[in-house]
């Protein structure tokens, strides 16, 4: 059993849900972003759920699963282009289980189920991360790459480097679940 | 060293959002320019003067360390977490997510710093034009300017600004916020990102 991680309880807002959100986080349009519960929003993030389609109606920015972790320093921002002459952004879906580590860039289109994404890594625009996949610490992954589930990808430009184990979506699932049930309040 | 004056000349058609550290003599002229969130922008020692329809993203810093005067051109890009600490920049560069230029290095014109690069030489130098910084190592190329008009394009729509927008500035907030005043006053300020067009495509395939 590993030892709780201690937060202070007047720094983070927990919702009925479970999401645990710091105010030190700059949360941009709180309307427009879904969180899944359960999901940690450590301090320093920036979400841009503000940056929606142009047109009315309701849009979900960014999308959040269950267990996500988003760690210190992140910015999550979601990617940009011009399709047929339209500037627009389009939104962001990440799945369950998926932690993303402390000062990461994430401009992602989709990310999905038991990811892993590690420290001061760069996510480029509309990259698609599928289920149980790996990114390494500091990995830049150029715009529009496609990584494939139970890979690891790590360098510069950011490669495959090796195949994952089957058991990987059980070792996430563990390991984000047991993250949360660690990451405690502290009274003072 | 004598305190830094804050001195902020920032033309009504820019956007400079809540929550941007803004220090020293820093003007951002001719409109258009777009001053995200969490940015940084500091004139230690000389003055910095950022010309028009700049982009300045998230977490990017932007600072002056020398006595003469920065000057940063026109359409100039930079993207999520970059430090420029640059003397001179031109015009319609790309400073890419987490690329970090030193002070001894001139920027010129259409020139692109990839992601996480740096450029940190010892001695002066002057980036020529169209010139590619690219991988771990800051290997260098020669653009050959394909794109160029898509590229502008893609960038004059992104920070499409409603000219209704006047300037707010509230430098050094700090994070003393809680998350529902967040959302009024920053989508207030953004707001002017959006303007109405008719979108071709409804739905994106993205799941």
């Amino acid at each position: 059993m590993e030892p709780p991680i201690y937060y202070s309880k007047a720094e983070y807002i927990e919702t009925d849900t479970g999401n645990k959100v710091s105010r030190r986080a700059t949360i941009a349009g709180p309307q427009n972003i879904i969180l899944g519960g359960k999901t940690i929003i450590s301090s320093g993030a920036i979400i841009r759920g503000d940056l929606r389609r142009t047109g009315a109606g309701h849009a979900v920015v960014i999308s959040l699963g269950r267990y996500c972790l988003v760690g210190e320093g992140c910015v999550m921002r979601p990617p940009y282009k011009t399709y047929r002459g339209n500037f627009n952004y389009y939104p962001m879906k990440i799945g369950d289980h998926v932690h993303i580590g402390a000062n990461t860039v994430v401009e992602a289109a989709t990310i999905g189920n038991h990811v892993e994404i590690g420290k001061n890594c760069v996510i480029g625009k509309f990259t698609i991360i599928k289920d149980c996949a790996r990114v390494a610490d500091g990995t830049i992954v150029p715009p529009n790459t496609v990584i494939p589930a139970l890979a690891l990808f790590s360098g510069s430009p950011g490669r495959f480097t090796e195949d994952l184990p089957e058991s990987t979506q059980e070792i996430v699932e563990a390991q984000t679940k047991r993250y949360y049930t660690r990451f405690q309040p502290l009274e003072r | 060293m004598a305190p830094i004056r804050d001195k902020y000349t920032i033309h009504s058609k820019a956007v400079v959002c809540q929550d941007v550290e803004l220090k020293g003599d820093i003007t951002i002229g001719s409109g258009r320019s777009i001053v995200h969130p969490k940015a940084t922008i500091f004139a230690i020692a000389g003055p910095i003067v950022i010309g028009s329809g700049c982009i300045i993203e998230e977490g990017a810093i932007i600072v002056n360390r020398r006595k003469e005067v920065m000057r940063i051109g026109d359409d100039n890009l930079f993207e999520i977490g970059c430090r420029v600490e640059s003397p001179t920049v031109g015009d319609f560069n790309t400073i890419s997510t987490r690329a970090r230029v030193h002070h001894t290095v001139r920027i010129g014109s259409y020139c692109v710093i990839g992601a996480g690069c740096l450029v940190v030489p010892t001695e002066d130098e002057f980036l020529d034009d169209y010139t590619v910084i690219y991988g771990p190592a800051a290997e260098r190329r020669t653009w050959s300017g394909r794109g160029k008009v898509q590229e502008a394009d893609l960038r004059e729509k992104a920070r499409r600004v409603s000219p209704r927008d006047a300037s707010k500035i509230q430098p050094a907030t700090a994070w003393r916020r809680v998350l529902a005043s967040v959302s009024s006053i920053v989508s207030n300020v953004i707001n002017g990102f959006r303007t109405a067009d008719t979108i071709y495509m409804v739905s994106t395939k993205l799941a």
